[in-house]
């Protein structure tokens, strides 16, 4: 559910990110199918990448952990109250993630790491890592 | 989301050389350069957990 909420928080501030020259793209990890299926379920409409090797989310300094604690049920109903369920887990249950913010020589404006499953995404930080949008 | 700080004014420092030297792969299953992500520019790079 948390991966659901996590494209929704994003795609949602897509236009916002794009108005300040930025790009929005997800990785996730687990199979090229696996991946296909999401986003075809869930109407992904960023591009959507996979990395069932998870050296990408390692390099990106993405945790891996067991993610669950007594916050991440809180965040669980947080998650349920707004429309996101949780389906079958498809790729590495301890895989957490993250955001970072790039800029266009791939050096590190922001990021952002999960410490647990359901670990909220903050869209202001990201949004004034990229700078202002042109008025 | 453990927020470390925006990282600013900018470039603080580079952990992406790292990653410029992955590779994704795209829903058709073909490996892409993760370096390409921002060959165009700026770049917010959502890592999910899993498909679930």
């Amino acid at each position: 559910m948390f991966c659901r909420e996590a494209v929704a928080s994003l795609s949602g501030v897509r236009a916002d990110i794009e108005a300040r020259g930025g790009r929005l793209v997800f990785v996730g990890n687990g199979t090229a199918l696996m991946a296909r299926d999401f986003a075809e379920q869930f109407g992904v409409d960023a591009p959507l990448f996979t990395d069932p090797s998870r050296k990408a989310f390692k390099a990106a300094g993405m945790k891996r952990r067991m993610g669950l604690s007594w916050q991440s049920l809180a965040m669980g109903k947080r998650a349920l109250a707004a429309g996101h369920t949780q389906g079958r887990t498809k790729g590495d249950p301890f895989q957490q993630g993250g955001v970072l913010v790039l800029d266009g020589e791939g050096a590190e404006l922001h990021r952002q790491n999960a410490d647990d499953a359901g670990t909220e995404i903050l869209l202001e930080p990201i949004l004034r890592a990229l700078g202002p949008a042109p008025a | 989301m453990g927020p470390e700080e925006a990282i600013g004014p900018r470039r603080r420092h580079t952990p992406a050389m790292a990653l410029s030297d992955s590779t994704v792969l795209d829903l058709q299953g073909i490996a892409v350069p993760v370096a390409g992500l921002w060959a165009d520019g700026p770049v917010v790079v959502a890592f999910l957990r899993h498909y679930g």
